[in-house]
């Protein structure tokens, strides 16, 4: 999840802010609604993405990389190499294998790179489990959004647009 | 998941104010100016649905005659932000008249900012529901219903890549695209979308966005017939009366492509409600026989699977910037946060295409 979780709690109080209080009238709704903001504003710098999380999508990407460099060095094919980021907190190393993997779709689709068939059949197919994995782990985190009630109007409308 | 730092732009992009006594006496002066009579505007309406044009319905009375219309605003801080109307203004204009292709009927545009403060379409409004591609939306509908609207769904989309566009004022609209390259011009538009050719901005991607626009880079497939592709041909974007598409909506995306690429967007899984139908409505064998029958146009099935990837990789692309748009405040709508968080699984669904396809 390349997201701002601060910017999202920003996001979330401006919306209500700017798109919802003018239009709420009633003295309650505008009071529960101030409590909202008040604990938006304060979550805001206090989330953070799931460590554990992080740790697995991490796992999942060095395992590729490494897999990678492995099976080019099989093929005597010299692939660029992993700059770890030693010491550095969770979110700078998943970034730092995130780029790796970038860094190493760069190579493999290097128009100029001549390669035997079936290992880069086999090293494409490494870093698409990479990152299927890393994905795999993502989604899990997120809950279905029910678009239907984002676009929902009054019962009452009328029908046409 | 690698958090970034905030950037707080309240006032980066400005907000258009839609509120009818400042926008419409604005347009109610653009369609005096064009109709060479006064104009009064009532029934100011926004609707919720779509998330990127904003959608107001309204009526113009003017020389004693009422027209029911609808205003489309391209809002600078919107999904698909910078807008241009000239394009969905010059495709429905071109297609008003086409046979088994129900358009709405256009009043005027401007991309000229300062008159309502955003890029705007005026078109009439057509009567009808919108069947929606959510889950559960198809079981609410008639089945004879949906038998007949898959066979207007396909014959509109064949209706619309029959057009002699070369006939029309789009080919001076689209007279420096590449006809040869028809695949990669789309890979570079919505990988400029994403920010993706951007250097200094790649640790802000997810992986698989990266690796998907070079895939799509290499495996584009030959340019086959240059057509109309209206760019976002699914269940969603037409009306329905009876089970009759009465319009096909939301033209926004229009552009000169292979026709396959908007067979491949309408039947993607994503718009299926997790049915295997088409749209979550329709029979998905029925539609493309239809479809092959009243085009002419040969439904070779490895290109509309490259087609599935590149229609995925826009959806990625569309789902990166609405979530880097809330992140920096230039959202004009908070739901696209929402679909930001959609990346993950469309990101899935593209490794998995792309997997059965290697």
């Amino acid at each position: 999840m390349n997201f701002s979780l601060a910017a999202l709690f920003q996001g979330a109080r401006r919306a209500l802010t700017e798109g919802v209080l003018p239009d709420t009238t009633s003295d309650h709704a505008r009071a529960q609604l101030a409590g909202v903001l008040d604990i938006l504003g304060k979550l805001e710098g206090m989330v953070v993405w799931s460590p554990q999380a992080q740790a697995q999508q991490l796992v999942a990407l060095k395992h590729g990389c490494g897999a990678f460099a492995a099976r080019a060095a099989e093929a005597s094919e010299a692939v660029p190499a992993f700059t770890a980021v030693e010491g550095a907190g969770i979110d700078d190393e998943l970034r730092a294998a995130e780029a790796q993997v970038m860094q190493l779709t760069n190579w493999l689709f290097d128009s100029s790179r001549v390669l035997d068939a079936n290992v880069r059949e086999e090293l494409d197919a490494i870093l698409r489990d990479a990152m299927r994995e890393q994905l795999r782990v993502e989604r899990k985190m997120i809950p279905l959004t029910d678009f239907a009630s984002m676009t929902a109007t009054k019962p009452t409308d009328a029908d046409a647009r | 998941m690698s958090a970034r730092p905030v950037i707080d732009h309240f006032a980066a992009a400005r907000a258009v104010d839609y509120a009818s006594q400042h926008m419409g006496p604005r347009v109610a002066a653009f369609l005096a100016s064009a109709w060479g009579v006064s104009v009064e505007i009532t029934g100011w309406e926004r609707f919720p649905a779509g998330f990127s044009w904003t959608t107001i319905g309204f009526t113009a009375t003017a020389g004693g005659k009422a027209r029911e219309l609808i205003l489309r605003v391209g809002d600078p801080r919107g999904l698909l932000a910078p807008y241009s109307a000239r394009p969905e203004f010059t495709a429905l204009s071109a297609l008003q008249g086409v046979a088994r292709l129900p358009v709405p009927s256009v009043y005027g545009y401007s991309d000229d900012a300062s008159l309502i403060g955003a890029p705007f379409l005026v078109t009439g409004r057509v009567a009808g529901d919108t069947p929606m591609p959510w889950h559960g939306d198809a079981a609410k509908r008639d089945e004879a219903h949906n038998e007949t609207l898959a066979v207007d769904f396909a014959d509109a989309l064949a209706a619309i890549h029959r057009v002699e566009w070369r006939r029309t004022p789009l080919e001076q609209l689209w007279a420096d695209v590449d006809t040869r390259t028809l695949a990669a011009n789309q890979v570079e538009y919505w990988a400029a979308h994403a920010g993706l050719l951007d250097d200094t901005a790649t640790h802000l991607h997810p992986p698989q966005l990266h690796y998907t626009m070079h895939w799509l880079r290499r495996h584009a497939p030959a340019s086959g017939r240059a057509a109309i592709v209206h760019g976002d041909f699914r269940v969603g974007n037409f009306l329905q009366v009876g089970g009759r598409i009465t319009a096909v909506l939301d033209w926004e995306l229009v552009h000169l492509g292979d026709p396959l690429e908007d067979i491949a967007w309408a039947g993607l899984r994503v718009f299926a409600g997790g049915t295997p139908r088409l749209g979550g409505l329709f029979d998905r064998e029925q539609v493309l026989a239809r479809y092959a029958q009243q085009s002419g146009i040969a439904v070779d099935m490895r290109v509309v699977r490259y087609y599935e990837v590149l229609g995925l990789f826009k959806s990625a692309a569309m789902l990166t910037s609405a979530m880097h748009r809330v992140e920096s405040g230039r959202a004009g709508d908070y739901r696209m946060a929402s679909m930001g968080f959609q990346l993950a699984s469309t990101l899935l669904e593209v490794n998995r295409l792309i997997a059965e396809a290697a």
